[in-house]
């Protein structure tokens, strides 16, 4: 692990002088570090250890300091409410749906992508799939407004010009997951098939040219040298995913839902409930307790899919 | 070299063993994607020049069936709330991407250094950030006992650190040659000269990518807002955009007058406008975005390589 580089080597200067030493020599670097480590130490560290709250009974006035420590309480609270068991559902339901569904998405479009020939072709569909990616959550909740919406949108227009009758689209619990996984899909697919193109061109042509010298047809050559020559990237994107399971999409949620208590039985997540009942509704405690849980199950995931993948002969994140 | 000409006799085998039927279908299912990408954006745009009386009556719809750019000249003449979110999101993203970009660059310079000692240890206390995160009230407390709520400072300063791209600017400048630095050495430069006038000069294709993509997320910011804003001067345009949606719509109620609705938003909330804000608040993306979206992908492909 000792990290020399050429030119510390040939000054003959060990990098192990001790601390002092060290902070001295390379003084100049240190100092252009410090804003960066005060930054990650003020709102990535110090939030961390403020999970502590979630052992405590926050009461504003008390302070940080003075609140009350509690133990589990605030975890058996959870447990007992009767927004837990809903909330982890729907949490974990949507984001299996999106895996589900918008997992492979971006792989087959970047393996149609791969079949154009014409490059200009290829340029401007590219061009427009990863647009909807740089929109908001909040346009794109205007863009299902347009849509959706009961009395003017363009999807009930269509229905009755067709004799059909119109959907309330905005009280109907049971479509939703289905939109937020469409919508996520529409909004995410150009851009992830881009890694997957980058990983594509960067397959070796040799093993093409062999798989034709074999007589291998356009299928049998995307089946066995493209997919897995892809699959590294696939496997590393779909353990960041399954680390992901717990983390709803606060943005998607709160834009295209926010406080619509008529969807509410499949669509609040744990994040935006966080938002709403814990931050708006001043229960800071539960709300970093179900913060805490989230971080630590979402942790425990991420090491044993990771640890699955390396065991299936896979490539792990580390 | 060689793997250019190779890649050429590949492409030849293809031409005549890719079957005809799949090739047309692809480009099929390509066009009719491309147009479903497109579409909600043209609809919009559709409804926002309609007449608010054409909505009322015939709902959105595909093409106008009268133009008229009133719900535009309504949305920047009725209140200066949309005008003042404009300068505030426009000034967020410049000051907040040239905040990011400095630290987040240097740090990952530093991280680049393989002579560093602790290098590791930097690189570890960086990534840990990545794995962990105390969540949104402990989050909002701190920014709170900063002082920072309901000041512009909570849109950029609790983000000035971006993890992700500071891996990826240090991938790129771990991929510059350290002859650079030796020689500059040799010359009696130190670091913050060899950073500032060797290295930076030479990373403007990566930065030029980070800025894009950087200057788009605070853009879009509404989040900080949300948390830490509740003064209305301070609200960014996607969270100015957000209350003028969800607003509930009156205007059946006052047909054809604009004029007297005002809710809690302040704006009189007739279909075209929100439909008007949403072109406003996407355009400035829209326009510059075909010129940019090589540096989108080309960042995209420098952050995917493993390193």
């Amino acid at each position: 692990m000792v990290d020399l580089n050429k030119m510390e080597l040939a000054k003959g200067v060990s990098s192990n002088k001790g601390l002092i030493y060290n902070l001295k020599r390379y003084r100049n670097l240190y100092i252009m570090f410090l804003p960066v480590a005060v930054c990650l130490i003020l709102f990535n560290y110090l939030p961390m250890w403020g999970v502590i709250l979630a052992f405590k009974d926050y009461v504003p006035w008390q302070g940080f300091w003075g609140s009350k420590w509690v133990g589990w309480s605030n975890f058996k609270f959870i447990l007992a409410s009767p927004d837990f068991p809903r909330l982890i559902s729907n949490t974990l339901l949507i984001n299996i749906y999106k895996i589900l569904w918008g997992f492979p998405a971006p792989i087959i479009l970047a393996l149609l992508l791969n079949e154009v020939k014409n490059k200009y072709f290829k340029n401007v569909v590219q061009t427009i799939s990863y647009l909807p990616y740089f929109v908001s959550w909040i346009v794109v909740s205007g863009i299902m407004y347009n849509l959706l919406n009961t009395n003017f949108g363009v999807v009930n227009n269509m229905l009755q010009s067709m004799g059909m009758e119109p959907v309330q689209w905005y009280g109907r619990a049971d479509l939703w997951r289905s939109i937020l996984v469409v919508t996520n899909i529409w909004k995410s697919i150009g851009y992830n098939s881009i890694i997957y193109l980058a990983a594509i061109s960067a397959i070796d042509p040799s093993l093409y040219e062999a798989a034709i010298v074999d007589g291998a047809s356009r299928w049998q050559q995307t089946w066995h040298v493209t997919i897995p020559g892809i699959m590294p990237t696939v496997s590393i994107l779909f353990i960041l995913g399954i680390g992901g399971l717990m983390y709803g999409d606060f943005g998607q949620i709160y834009a295209l839902v926010g406080y619509n208590s008529a969807l509410y039985k499949t669509t609040d997540v744990l994040d935006f409930y966080i938002y709403r009942v814990g931050m708006q509704g001043g229960r800071f405690s539960i709300g970093t307790a179900l913060g805490l849980f989230q971080s630590i199950v979402g942790f425990i995931m991420v090491v044993a899919t990771n640890y699955i993948a390396k065991k299936m002969g896979g490539e792990g994140i580390w | 070299m060689v793997k250019s000409i190779s890649h050429r006799k590949i492409r030849n085998y293809d031409v005549t063993t890719a079957p005809i039927w799949f090739r047309i279908l692809n480009a099929i299912i390509l066009l009719l994607m491309a147009i479903l990408f497109l579409l909600p954006f043209w609809l919009v745009a559709t409804a926002s020049f309609m007449p608010e009386e054409d909505i009322m009556t015939k709902g959105f719809t595909l093409w106008p069936s009268r133009f008229t750019t009133s719900a535009y000249e309504y949305l920047f003449t009725s209140s200066d709330q949309f005008i003042n979110a404009f300068k505030v999101t426009g000034l967020l993203t410049v000051i907040g991407t040239a905040n990011t970009l400095f630290w987040t660059s240097m740090g990952a310079y530093v991280l680049s250094r393989r002579y560093l000692p602790y290098r590791n240890g930097l690189t570890l206390f960086v990534f840990i950030t990545m794995l962990f995160n105390g969540g949104l009230i402990p989050w909002y407390l701190v920014v709170k006992s900063l002082g920072m709520v309901n000041t512009f400072f909570a849109l950029f300063v609790p983000a000035t650190i971006n993890t992700w791209n500071m891996l990826i600017i240090r991938n790129f400048f771990m991929g510059l040659p350290d002859s650079l630095e030796e020689s500059a050495k040799l010359d009696g430069a130190n670091d913050f000269q060899v950073y500032f006038r060797i290295i930076l000069p030479l990373s403007l294709p990566i930065m030029a990518t980070m800025i894009i993509y950087i200057a788009v997320g605070y853009w879009n910011e509404w989040y900080s807002a949300l948390i830490f804003i509740t003064d209305r001067s301070l609200y960014t345009l996607q969270l100015l955009l957000r209350q003028i949606l969800s607003t509930t719509t009156l205007a059946v109620t006052a047909r054809g007058g604009r004029k007297q609705v005002t809710t809690s938003a302040g704006l009189a909330p007739s279909e075209s406008l929100k439909m008007a804000a949403v072109m406003v608040s996407t355009v400035p993306i829209l326009v510059i975005y075909p010129f940019l979206q090589r540096y989108f992908v080309k960042g995209l492909i420098i952050g995917s390589v493993k390193g």
